[in-house]
């Protein structure tokens, strides 16, 4: 929910400022004789120089920035921009830390040694990825619908308060096909990063170490480039994603979505896989 | 009351022949070895008869703990251990593990462990019933967090699950330590009650407990198992025959 809230309000937040700043544009314009409409009637023209980049038509470039902004208040381009949010930002995070918390619960309490003589330890690994992955999955789903449900009232009062009349919105520019691709791939971030913290609670059977080990891994630079499993996730984005809302993002080095994808899943099934065989080890329960 | 059948499923009284449906329950071990940086087990082999209690005895690092994590899963060993026949993977719900430490999840209630562990609601009326086995307990606790249990409780809890999951097999390490006499008569009273239907093997080292259950001695000493044949198993006899074992090791 929080991450809904958070992703209309940078939604409301951009539409505003956009707007505010096509207003000003206007007024500008206005001191110099151009109407609205005389720009509309030229194309917008973007020059790069030495000087840097040169905006030619800047009312009609302001005034369809403005028009995307508050379309992107529609409920399916809210709902793209909080799962790109919960994807690259939030998951990554939550999905580690919960898994490791599931996975690392019965050797804390020790009722590893019962729940795998009832229970057989493949069926119990196996039950602690699909128990994070349902809260994940559920609170993702929410989140969505909270987007799609909170984004239109923030339009709403965004209009309310003055935003919109002469510009409007565009037409809703988000396809159902990219809602779907993207919570698709979101999915995906989610599976992967359970799979991951579930795994490392598995192999360190203690929750502290393998979150500490997360945290210091994700605020580092990436130490293996392109191939960092975060510039692989933003790649496949990247190529994935046709829309972007208030989040945009940044990928250092390409790699094929393909070779990504491979890499990915690898690096998923060994460190769950990795988990369940080093809990055959020897004096594994710990006395 | 003639006929009627008991809360638990069971007769009561001790009844050494199979059970009601004909169905041995014999676990039987076949050259099992297990080492750690030296031999613990080796080439054990013994078969626990079904529908009765088998004592395991022997002295500290014989490998009577780890001779249960084998017979759990909770091992990787070299051997053969078979439940009627079947591997554990076969028979897991109808074993009933009851441990030293008595692991709960301490901020759930009594109730609530028995239901996780044993992966299905628990009859509330059975658990009641199993928990009061042997009275002097306060019925209330079986819904308060297992956090502030004393030992003694926390056994009777794990004696409760056993009882209420109707255990086929029962593996009881050292679960007599800890407990006072009315929990241990509480503990005694449960496994008289489940024994004719179910295999339970146990160990321990308080002779004045499982004089009162054991049916059938085992010694593991180097390694190996075998039966010792006692023409009582009254608690003097059960320690004289522990002395008997321990003193050929002793430095």
């Amino acid at each position: 929910m929080a991450t809904a809230v958070a992703a209309t309000v940078g939604l409301v937040t951009r539409a505003s400022s956009r707007l505010d700043l096509f207003h000003r544009t206007l007024q500008e314009s206005a001191r110099q004789g151009i109407s609205l409409n005389q720009a509309l009637s030229q194309p917008v023209e973007i020059t790069h120089s030495d000087q840097g980049e040169m905006i030619h038509n800047i009312l009609r470039f302001d005034y369809e920035n403005a028009r995307i902004a508050a379309g992107a208040l529609a409920p399916r381009a809210a709902m793209v921009n909080t799962l790109q949010l919960l994807s690259f930002v939030i998951i990554p995070a939550v999905c580690v830390v919960l898994g490791v918390v599931v996975a690392t619960r019965d050797y804390r309490y020790r009722t590893i040694k019962i729940r795998a003589a009832r229970e057989g330890l493949g069926s119990l690994h196996a039950a602690h990825l699909i128990a994070c992955l349902v809260q994940t999955m559920g609170a993702l789903l929410a989140a969505m619908l909270a987007s799609a449900v909170g984004a239109p009232v923030a339009a709403w009062a965004h209009r309310r308060s003055g935003g919109g009349g002469e510009v409007g919105s565009t037409p809703v520019a988000v396809p159902w096909s990219e809602v779907l691709t993207t919570l698709a791939l979101t999915a995906a971030v989610t599976v992967f990063f359970c799979a991951v913290g579930v795994g490392l609670g598995l192999i360190f059977r203690k929750a502290l170490v393998p979150a500490l080990l997360f945290v210091v891994w994700n605020t580092m630079c990436p130490l293996l480039g392109a191939w960092d499993p975060r510039n692989l996730w933003l790649g496949i984005g990247r190529r994935t994603f046709t829309f972007e809302g208030v989040f945009t993002l940044a990928t250092g080095g390409t790699v094929a979505v393909f070779s990504a994808a491979c890499v990915l899943t690898a690096l998923a099934l060994a460190t769950f896989t990795a988990g369940h065989a080093l809990s055959s080890r020897t004096s594994r329960f710990a006395g | 009351m003639p006929g009627a059948e008991p809360l638990f499923g069971r007769r009561s009284g001790p009844s050494r022949a199979a059970s009601e449906s004909g169905r041995m329950r014999v676990i039987s071990i076949e050259s099992l070895s297990k080492h750690y940086h030296e031999p613990v087990l080796v080439e054990a082999t013994h078969i626990f008869p079904s529908g009765s209690v088998t004592f395991v005895m022997g002295p500290n690092g014989a490998g009577k703990t780890t001779l249960f994590k084998c017979l759990l899963g909770l091992e990787g060993y070299s051997g053969t251990i078979l439940f009627d026949g079947l591997p554990l993977r076969s028979v897991r719900h109808d074993v009933v593990p009851i441990l030293d430490d008595t692991p709960f999840y301490p901020a759930l209630s009594g109730r609530r462990n028995l239901d996780l562990l044993l992966g299905r609601r628990v009859d509330p009326q059975e658990a009641d019933h199993a928990w009061g086995l042997g009275g002097r307990v306060d019925p209330r606790l079986l819904d308060r967090p297992v956090k502030g249990y004393s030992s003694g409780e926390r056994k009777r809890l794990a004696i409760c699950m056993a009882l209420v999951s109707k255990a086929r097999y029962l593996l009881m390490d050292e679960v007599a330590s800890g407990l006072d006499l009315f929990t241990m008569d509480a503990v005694v009273a449960a496994i008289q009650l489940l024994a004719p239907d179910t295999t339970v093997v146990a160990s321990g080292h308080q002779f004045d407990f499982y004089a009162r259950v054991v049916d059938h001695v085992v010694a593991l000493t180097d390694g190996t198992l075998r039966s010792v044949d006692l023409d009582d198993t009254s608690a003097v006899s059960l320690e004289a025959t522990f002395r008997s074992l321990v003193a050929p090791h002793s430095g």
